[in-house]
């Protein structure tokens, strides 16, 4: 046992510096997360303003329960998967795209200056975004209208109309944010060895050949980390982008986990709900994310942990 | 080298019209709110697809200069943007490289946990019990604390430095260097373009901040930038205009919202740029590091 | 070897959580915020409480009292002119916090779970009557203060808030007032009509159905802004909220020629209390809409607007009406400079019998709560009392004499102010600051009334208004289930609204419709129609 505890010892010894690196992050996370983490009760409680989170009533499952029974729970629940795939499934490759374009341009300063460009989206908040968007597509005043118009074409009522609302979000998240997003690619793509691509060029290969035989490759850990992590985060639906748009004719599409929570828990002051509605979409989330890694892994790939 | 095949032609034409297409769409709705800013509002009436101003109304500028509120906001977010960064830095890099080193007992659970915080976070109110207990109330450091190390970028960060070479350590080690050093003069340098990347994301983060500033304080001139532009931009309750300049009907509540949006967005993408740099200084030392 | 590993991190992650219970409880308990938001604002409240220590002898130190107000985005609350005004002439030492007024519900519910409430909070209210499904839950908590036997020692609280308005508040769970009304001015809702384009196309302001649609058709089809394009719509609405689609927010205008009150406690036109999905106007009122929409003589987007959108689209001359009261137009000189000159103001458009309904409630705009056992119940009493008189009214709505304004005459409400001057009343002083916005039902100054010409442009048409409806007081309506149908049966509640806009958009018939109400609403809310029927019954009216 002493053996044990001695070799421990001298194990910390020899890694102190390690650990003690850890300390401020750790501490950081204990304080900032850990400590507020017990307020994850709420929603098990019936929350009293007066007597506060630790003396409220405990009730169990019953907002559970309660959450499971509304009918609208499983429209919300279907609306936030359907929306959360649709934007992995064509908002994730498009800046892997954008980057391999932005990398393999040869003229720099045409290419820094687009990149500044492609960032632009990502920089307005999705409240003004939202707002021009909303005030496009508007059939009354929307410019976009207006060009149809030009051409001949009845306006169309966008924001009304449930079957274009799911590509409307998809199509201005990829707008928004994925020149911010190619950002993380391009990092990635700036750290492989350039050796490669002259060794790959004597031998002959195209541009496109070695894009796909090296670049690609060279990234292909990030974009396994990145795939993780976004479907960790499957039950985010970017609450700005989906509040900005929602309007009553829409809301059976457009209505979220996110916008659900946040107009029942917050400005209902229902705080418990809240947090149920909550807890339930992190624990999707943390399967997802943990389903992911496995798979990972299973490929041969580098998780998360 | 300089042997460019037909196919690498056609690949660089495809490649630059995508680009270029692309960025002019992103491009787009900045004009849009620029011009707007600077274009009488009867002009904006009369042609609302035309962007580009025939006549240059600069008042909606100069009133909202004289607005001291957005003067403070500016402040507020520089000062949080500049500290939160560094300090967000700082615990990136010493938190993410031992958790890179996958032989380092404990490391597993340390990065559960740490994953585990994405998910799972009490809300609202024993939030708001953590900052009043730490004294954080009503202060700047309420806004530069909480957020400053996340989850999801650490374990980005950590497998960037993950990535790097193992031999490069080894023979720092072999020379004596422990490792605080090795993080110090080889790892850092080497993280060149993921710490640019990173001190860009959490610059825009801190720099949009607003909903912290709403539960953490309780004080006006300690909102931050982005909050006042939200409050003034978002219509709700009927905001009074300043009716300065009732006389220059050019300016109204339209044109003023749209001038301050370019007034808050321009520094930072103007910024942007600078940090590119970084970009490109870190291919290079790639290069020389094969 | 994976299991152990497994075994040891839940282990560690339940030792995590368990600690961090424990250090909850800890910081839990520890509510008290010491003097961390004082030190933040002694800076600022150093340069203005220098005044009150100079105050007249035998008057003893101003009671600090902390307020969270909803307050515009434009005023600068610190070292505020107004504010020290105040604080001289009620002796008190006002501390404001007033988050930003989008957020303003988000901030008020995290500070009334705090544990630390301040001296005095106002509650705008769902609605904007301040006691509302939030302020019941509150005090059923154990968070407010019962005022009963305190409110009836203050004369200004008892003169100007009227038995009505006291009555309106009280709370439907125990009947104790736990909530001091704001006064607010008396609004005569009415519609907001491009004035211009009546005259281009020569027509007059609708008094009655069949005028409004003329009107509402000229606007859509005869191109009255006169630049060749077919892109004008007659009409619009806007503000959705939970149980209100846009076609029941202040559209008193419309409703009346149906005989239909957007409010509850009117009688049918059979003299019985219902439902206002029961009433006789219910169903014409909403085929009306469908009508309009069907012709494409209304806005598209009017069941979704959002609020103020459609005072935009009538200043970006995209439509022709939109709903407003009395000073809606002089108010709209903010957003659009000459709107006096551009659009005029109109009463509730007559019904068949040539009868133009006023419906008025009690004119209150949210109130003031005060934390129960606050041991500084009196001195806020006190100072709310003073609140309410019209010195106190006066200051924040005119601000102070010689910065904000040269001259006030209170009889005829004419103020005469420079340019500069008006600029400094936006930073300093609002409606949103008024403890009391209306003494005797009427507020110290009209906004943007600076001119005698736009003062009588006002007074005309509200005189022209009232003189042809009939003011009808609508009583408050304290029968809990009907008021309360959005927190007992959200789901309903959102698919009756879901029904509304797809009758009127087309997607579902009149029979669907109909099949709906009977079976799905009329059985649900039996019970809270009743109960209202009853209570309306028992007021003997």
């Amino acid at each position: 046992m002493t053996n044990g505890l001695r070799s421990t010892f001298r194990y910390l010894n020899k890694k102190k510096y390690l650990y003690l690196m850890l300390v401020p992050g750790v501490a950081y996370f204990l304080i900032f997360n850990y400590i507020p983490m017990y307020g994850v009760v709420i929603a098990f409680k019936d929350f009293n303003f007066a007597r506060g989170i630790l003396h409220s009533p405990w009730i169990g499952f019953e907002n559970f329960k309660y959450m499971f029974g509304l009918d609208d729970f499983y429209t919300v629940f279907l609306n936030s998967l359907y929306l959360s795939f649709l934007k992995l499934l064509f908002g994730f490759p498009f800046p892997i795209l954008l980057a391999l374009f932005l990398n393999e341009m040869r003229n720099r300063t045409y290419q820094k200056f687009s990149q500044t460009l492609i960032y632009l989206p990502h920089f307005i908040s999705w409240v003004v975004i939202g707002g021009i968007l909303v005030n496009f597509l508007s059939p009354t005043w929307g410019v976009f209208n207006l060009f149809l118009q030009q051409l001949g074409i009845e306006p169309v009522f966008f924001l009304a109309d449930n079957a274009y609302f799911r590509p409307l979000v998809v199509l201005s998240s990829i707008w928004k944010d994925s020149g911010w997003e190619s950002i993380i690619y391009l990092a990635a793509m700036a750290s492989i060895n350039t050796e490669l691509y002259e060794a790959a060029s004597i031998d002959g290969a195209s541009r496109l050949k070695r894009l796909w035989h090296i670049t690609v490759p060279g990234i292909k850990s990030t974009i396994v980390v990145l795939i993780i992590l976004r479907l960790g985060h499957i039950m985010n639906n970017g609450f700005e982008q989906i509040f900005v748009l929602q309007n009553p004719m829409n809301l059976h599409v457009s209505e979220v986990f996110e916008t659900y929570a946040y107009r029942v828990g917050i400005l209902g002051g229902r705080f418990s709900f809240g947090a149920t509605v909550g807890l339930f979409t992190s624990a999707i989330g943390l399967i997802f994310l943990i389903a992911s890694n496995r798979i990972a892994k299973w490929m041969k790939e580098d998780g998360i942990w | 080298m300089n042997i460019r095949s037909r196919s690498d032609k056609i690949f660089d034409a495809v490649n630059y019209f995508v680009i270029t297409l692309f960025a002019l769409l992103c491009l787009f709705p900045f004009v849009y709110v620029a011009a707007y800013s600077v274009t009488p509002y009867t002009d904006y009436l009369a042609h609302p697809l035309r962007m580009i101003p025939t006549h240059v109304e600069f008042g909606a500028y100069r009133q909202i200069f004289k607005m001291s509120v957005l003067w403070t906001g500016y402040r507020n977010t520089i000062i949080i943007t500049v500290a939160g960064v560094a300090l967000n830095i700082f615990l990136m890099l010493i938190t993410a490289y031992p958790l890179s080193k996958t032989d380092l007992k404990g490391r597993n659970v340390i990065l559960l946990l740490i994953t585990f915080t994405m998910f799972f976070n009490g809300g609202l109110i024993p939030n708001f019990y953590l900052i009043r207990s730490l004294d954080m109330y009503n202060t700047l450091w309420a806004l530069i604390l909480p957020g400053a190390l996340g989850a999801y970028n650490l374990i980005l960060m950590k497998s960037f430095i993950g990535s790097i070479p193992a031999s490069l350590e080894e023979s720092a080690a072999l020379d004596g260097a422990n490792e605080l050093t090795i993080l110090a003069r080889i790892i850092v340098p080497l993280s060149k373009p993921a710490i640019a990347t990173f001190v860009i994301f959490h610059a825009v983060t801190q720099w949009n901040t607003f909903f912290n500033a709403i539960i953490y304080t309780s004080k006006r001139d300690l909102w931050p930038l982005m909050l006042i532009v939200r409050d003034l931009v978002v219509d709700s309750g009927g905001v009074a205009r300043d009716v300065l300049d009732a006389s220059n009907s050019g300016v109204t509540e339209f044109t003023i919202k749209m001038a301050i949006i370019i007034f808050s967005t321009l520094p930072i993408i103007l910024i942007f740029p600078f940090m590119q740099k970084y970009f490109m200084k870190g291919m290079l030392i790639g290069s020389i590091k094969g | 070897m994976r299991n152990k590993r497994i075994h040891r991190a839940s282990l560690l992650v339940s030792v995590m959580l368990m600690s961090s219970a424990l250090a909850a409880c800890a910081s839990g308990n520890n509510n008290e915020p010491g003097s961390s938001s004082d030190a933040a604002s002694s800076g600022s409240a150093a340069a203005s409480s220098s005044a009150p220590s100079s105050a007249a002898a035998g008057q003893k130190d101003p009671v600090k009292i902390k307020m969270f107000n909803r307050v515009n985005a434009d005023i600068v609350l610190d070292n505020n002119p107004v504010v020290a005004e105040a604080d001289k002439l009620a002796n008190v030492k006002l501390e404001i916090e007033a988050p930003p007024i989008n957020n303003y519900v988000d901030k008020l519910q995290v500070v009334m779970a705090s544990g630390d409430l301040p001296d005095v909070i106002y509650n705008w209210g769902t609605a904007g009557n301040g006691a509302d499904a939030n302020m019941e839950k509150w005090a059923q908590n154990g968070l407010l203060e019962p005022l009963d036997d305190k409110i009836a020692n203050y004369p200004n609280l008892m003169k100007n808030i009227t038995p009505e308005m006291w009555d309106a508040v009280k709370s439907v769970n125990d009947g104790k007032t736990y909530i001091i009304p704001r006064t607010n001015v008396v609004n005569h809702w009415g519609y907001m009509i491009n004035q211009q384009w009546l005259d281009k196309l020569g027509l007059k302001a609708p008094t009655n159905i069949e005028e409004f649609t003329n009107v509402v058709r000229a606007f859509a089809k005869n191109d009255p802004d006169g630049n060749g394009k077919a892109d004008t719509y007659g009409l619009s609405l806007s503000g959705p909220d939970l149980g209100r689609n846009t076609i029941w927010n202040a559209t008193n205008f419309l409703t009346a020629a149906f005989d239909l009150p957007v409010v509850d406690g009117v009688k049918d036109t059979d003299g019985q209390y219902k439902i206002r999905e029961k009433m006789s106007g219910y169903l014409p009122y909403l085929t009306y809409l469908k009508q309009l929409n069907d012709e494409k003589l209304i806005d598209p987007e009017f069941l979704i607007n959002k609020i103020y959108v459609d005072t935009e689209k009538l200043n970006q001359f995209k439509v022709g009406i939109v709903y407003g009261h009395q000073s809606a137009v002089l108010g709209n000189i903010s957003k659009l400079p000459d709107s006096e000159k551009i659009f005029s103001y109109h009463g509730v458009l007559k019904d068949d019998k040539g009868v133009a309904s006023d419906w008025v409630t009690p004119a209150m705009w949210g109130g003031w709560m005060i934390p129960k056992d606050s041991k500084k119940v009196d001195d806020v009493l006190k100072f709310l009392d003073w609140g309410n008189t019209a010195e106190a009214n006066t200051l924040f709505q005119l601000g102070v004499k010689g910065l904000t304004y040269d001259s006030y005459d209170p009889a005829t409400k004419a103020v005469v102010r420079s340019a500069e001057q008006t600029a400094k009343l936006a930073t300093i002083t609002s409606p949103y600051m008024t403890p009391a916005n209306a003494i005797n039902g009427d507020g110290a100054s009209i906004a943007n009334a600076d001119t005698p010409e736009r003062l009588a442009i006002y007074q005309k048409q509200l005189d022209d208004a009232l003189a042809q409806m009939t003011v009808v007081n609508v009583p408050a309506v304290r029968s809990p289930k009907i008021l309360n149908l959005n927190g007992t049966i959200p789901d309903l509640v959102k698919k009756k609204d879901d029904k509304e806009i797809a009758y009127i958009t087309g997607s579902i018939n009149e029979q669907q419709f109909k099949d709906f109400l009977e079976k799905e609403w009329y059985p649900a809310t039996a019970d809270a129609e009743k109960e209202y029927v009853d209570f309306m019954n028992s007021l003997g009216k």
